[in-house]
């Protein structure tokens, strides 16, 4: 019985220690040189796997980078010196300033402010949310709250404040889109860091439909279009837009704004963190 | 002589191994959307095949048989097996990058592939010498590529037909290696078992 099982214990060790030593050798044989230019790089990137460069994690984007498939331009996680070592490393020159853009959420409409039509007891998702027929909430374009936003957040910069809207750190947002993809409505979106004024409002319903629905929601009363001197702000299909480049951060159009859903961001503290 | 091509016709058409055995089925499956695809991977599992066909028949006729150890047979085969395979792996990786990055994972998964193992099971034991155990190994494998190659063929071709939506993808694929496999039941008989 012993004999046996040292017998079969030897065999397999035995073949076990030929074939590793082979395998071995042949390593050694058949050993490819990657680039070292890979490794580099990929250590000079994020390393968060993020995907907005449209690559399969920073590794691959490294690679597509070396083989000259991929742009300088895609990353949007990366920041300035690390892109500018990349950029010589690659032996390009970099093309020019890059703003920093963060998330930024387009709707006010809370339980309270906003009127719900029903109770939403499917999946917790607002995507799934999205797709029941009529919407739970009156406002076809608002905020769902179930935080798909958030859970799509890699870095962790989106939380659900308790009136069930996201509420982004604008210091750990890095804009790389994520959240942007994963609304079903589109109410977060990528906007300059410093972008003097935010329109709260998402929905492009006439002011009458959106009275009944919301207590903030934009009633494209023309108010606020009057009240500006700068000529920033236009009406597009019944929702307020901004020009953010003519936009002078005065305050006006967010006083005679009925809905209050114009909001003025405060003005940039000194050190604003732009990439160069 | 006519032993060995009645083997060889057995094993690649008559028994083939995806079609009529039912193993293998996972690249037959999955690396069958290109064509290319299909033979670089018939080309590799048939490869690792042959090879690990030959290695399983020494080792069960000189050691394992010898000590009685015949129950040791499917650990050893595997481990052989995983062994051929990372070997296969780094020659591909040395001499056919493109290959390699195009198989990915399914490169690895020829480990898996109950063809091999199968093929290492079915020679062991019987009583093949080593000759005709290299030329089983040989038509099965050229049976393998066979049957990766036509039904890549036949799912490129599909590509542009209008396939209903319920159908698509791996239900049509499905249907195709059942139908496939019907068309090779006409070789049944040609060569005694």
């Amino acid at each position: 019985m012993l004999k046996d099982i040292l017998i079969s214990a030897g065999v397999m060790g035995g073949l076990g220690i030929i074939f590793a030593a082979g395998l071995a050798w042949a390593a050694g044989k058949f050993s490819v040189e990657s680039d070292p230019k890979v490794e580099l790089l990929a250590s000079l990137l994020p390393g968060a796997n993020c995907g907005s460069c449209g690559c399969s994690g920073c590794s691959g984007y490294a690679e597509a980078l070396v083989a000259g498939e991929a742009s300088v331009d895609a990353c949007r996680v990366v920041d300035a010196e690390a892109r500018q070592e990349i950029c010589s490393i690659l032996g390009i020159e970099s093309s020019g300033s890059r703003k920093r853009q963060v998330a930024k959420v387009r709707c006010r409409g809370d339980y309270k402010l906003a009127r719900w039509l029903a109770r939403y007891e499917g999946v917790q998702d607002c995507r799934a949310a999205a797709l029941v027929g009529s919407s739970p909430k009156g406002c076809h374009e608002g905020c769902l709250g179930l935080g798909t936003c958030a859970a799509a957040c890699v870095f962790g910069a989106i939380t659900m404040g308790e009136d069930h809207l996201p509420v982004v750190d604008e210091e750990k947002c890095t804009g790389c889109g994520a959240c942007v993809s994963a609304c079903p409505r589109k109410v977060i979106a990528l906007m300059d860091y410093d972008v003097p004024l935010v329109v709260r409002c998402n929905s492009h319903d006439k002011g009458k439909l959106v009275r009944e629905y919301c207590q903030v929601g934009c009633l494209a009363c023309r108010a606020c279009v009057n009240a500006c001197e700068q000529q920033t702000l236009a009406l597009v299909l019944d929702l307020v837009e901004v020009d953010p480049a003519k936009c002078i951060a005065c305050g006006a159009c967010a006083a005679k704004c009925p809905s209050g859903c114009l909001e003025l961001m405060k003005p940039p503290a000194a050190e604003t963190k732009m990439l160069a | 002589m006519k032993e060995l091509v009645l083997l060889l016709v057995g094993s690649a058409l008559v028994n083939n191994f995806v079609l009529a055995r039912f193993l293998g089925i996972c690249p037959f499956l999955g690396m069958t959307r290109k064509l290319d695809a299909a033979w670089g991977m018939g080309l590799a599992a048939s490869f690792v095949l042959v090879l690990s066909a030959m290695a399983s028949w020494l080792v069960y006729e000189y050691i394992l048989a010898p000590l009685s150890l015949e129950f040791m047979k499917i650990v050893v085969f595997i481990l052989m097996i995983a062994c051929l395979v990372q070997l296969l792996e780094m020659m591909l990786k040395k001499f056919f990058p493109q290959l390699y990055r195009a198989m990915g994972i399914y490169l690895t998964l020829i480990t898996t592939n109950c063809a091999i193992l199968g093929i290492a099971l079915i020679v062991a034991g019987s009583d093949y010498n080593f000759l005709e155990t290299t030329v089983f190994a040989i038509g099965a494998g050229a049976g393998f590529t066979l049957a990766l190659v036509m039904m890549a063929g036949i799912r490129e071709e599909l590509e542009f037909a209008d396939v209903p939506a319920a159908f698509k993808g791996t239900s049509l694929a499905l249907i195709i290696a059942g139908i496939m496999s019907m068309a090779f039941l006409g070789f049944s008989g040609l060569v005694p078992m």
